[in-house]
């Protein structure tokens, strides 16, 4: 390791030529050779931790599109991508069971996240061609009239995810996510959310409970 | 083959060199000669490990440009595509029976979507007179965003009785496909599978095994 204290490397950050430099709070830059990977066996703690990766990424992957949405606001906050926000803000309290029996449990993840209000007395059943969705169509303090309902249905089994991000208005208390075109006989997650007009205000996702279609 | 891993001509080499391997033991650079192959008679594990490769990998070569273009790889893999699906059909396939392993064709697998696209919706295979087999699908009544009408179709059919894959293909707007077989091949038992890309290749769908037929003259 080398101690760098004046000069052109002074401050440099990451790896170049097999050296990696990283500047100190004390103003100086330590250099060394470029870590490589361990050859030790893994701990169970780590062990469960890449586990934790595999089921996590897993589960969420088919729901890119709708975490590239409904992070957009949050993700603004931290200057890092929505996914990694979500990974950052859902992932550590969304995963139950001890190792190895480790699994994701729905009902604790957030698939829109942001300061709008919701609506409350939220309902949702199950009917012939989808979910019928019903709330308190009361438009609140913070909320406009103008906030449109976002519907989420989400199939763990088929990886299959059907959404609405701009459903019916705040104000009509009610709106049908149709689920024709996705195979009977499988569990759905389903969530809501509300988001504004112009899709840059959105609230958090509320999760409704499992449903079989 | 042997890699350099510092940048000098000299030093830190490892791997296969002609008739030496070289390798570091513990920060010390060390050169031997070539290893023979071992002269013992192989143990059941062994014979029954290479029974399976070569059951799948018989049954696998004449679907290379099929699978070449449905395994998708991720990118930080460092696999390549017919070799990642010798690895699944190995693992995942095989039943291992008294008689020696054998392949469940139901399992077969020709894609492996990293950028999924939607597949087809409800297909099913039938067969009518003169041998013909007959796929026929639907459109989604909501598809998702990356669905086109362009998609490509890929159809393979494994005929049982002469151990031969035929590889077929159409667009995902023709909702159907019929291919008439030679009359010799009256009562040949039919796998079919199918599987979609987009026009450009870049997105693949997951393989749907639509079952097995018997074909018929009349």
């Amino acid at each position: 390791m080398g101690i760098i204290k004046s000069g052109p490397l002074l401050g440099m950050s990451g790896t170049v030529d097999g050296l990696t430099y990283s500047p100190q709070p004390n103003g100086t830059t330590i250099v060394k050779r470029k870590n490589k990977a361990s050859t030790l066996p893994l701990t169970e703690a780590q062990e469960s931790v890449k586990a934790d990766t595999t089921i996590f990424n897993d589960a969420m992957k088919p729901l890119l599109d709708v975490i590239n949405f409904g992070y957009q606001s949050e993700a603004k906050k931290y200057k890092i991508s929505p996914w990694n926000t979500m990974v950052k803000l859902v992932r550590k309290n969304s995963i139950q069971g001890e190792y190895p029996n480790r699994y994701v449990d729905y009902s604790r993840i957030l698939m829109f996240k942001g300061d709008l209000p919701s609506a409350r007395e939220i309902s949702v059943s199950v009917a012939e061609t989808g979910l019928d969705f019903q709330w308190n169509n009361n438009v609140p303090e913070q909320g406009h009239y103008s906030d449109h309902v976002i519907m989420l249905a989400y199939f763990p089994s088929l990886s299959e995810a059907r959404y609405i991000f701009s459903g019916a208005l705040r104000t009509a208390g009610k709106d049908h996510l149709p689920l024709q075109g996705i195979y009977n006989g499988h569990t759905a997650h389903v969530y809501i959310a509300f988001g504004t007009g112009d899709h840059k205000g959105i609230s958090d996702s509320i999760y409704l409970g499992q449903f079989n279609w | 083959m042997g890699k350099n891993k510092s940048r000098s001509v000299l030093g830190d080499y490892s791997g296969k060199v002609g008739t030496v391997v070289l390798y570091n033991y513990r920060g010390t650079p060390v050169m031997k000669p070539l290893p023979a192959p071992s002269q013992e008679p192989a143990s059941g594990k062994q014979l029954e490990q290479r029974a399976i490769f070569s059951l799948v990998k018989t049954l696998l070569t004449s679907l290379k440009k099929v699978i070449h273009t449905g395994f998708q790889v991720p990118r930080k893999s460092r696999k390549a595509p017919f070799d990642m699906a010798m690895s699944y059909h190995m693992k995942n396939c095989i039943l291992h029976l008294a008689e020696g392993p054998s392949f469940q064709l139901e399992k077969l697998k020709l894609s492996n979507p990293v950028k999924r696209l939607q597949s087809v919706w409800k297909p099913v295979a039938s067969v009518a007179e003169n041998n013909t087999l007959i796929l026929n699908w639907e459109l989604n009544p909501y598809p998702q965003k990356d669905v086109q009408l362009s998609d490509k179709v890929y159809i393979v059919v494994y005929d049982a009785t002469i151990n031969r894959f035929s590889t077929f293909s159409c667009r995902r707007s023709d909702l159907g496909f019929s291919y008439s077989f030679i009359k010799e091949f009256a009562g040949h038992e039919l796998y079919s599978y199918l599987f979609l890309t987009s026009a450009d290749a870049k997105l693949v769908s997951e393989t749907e095994y639509l079952g097995k037929v018997n074909l018929t003259l009349s």
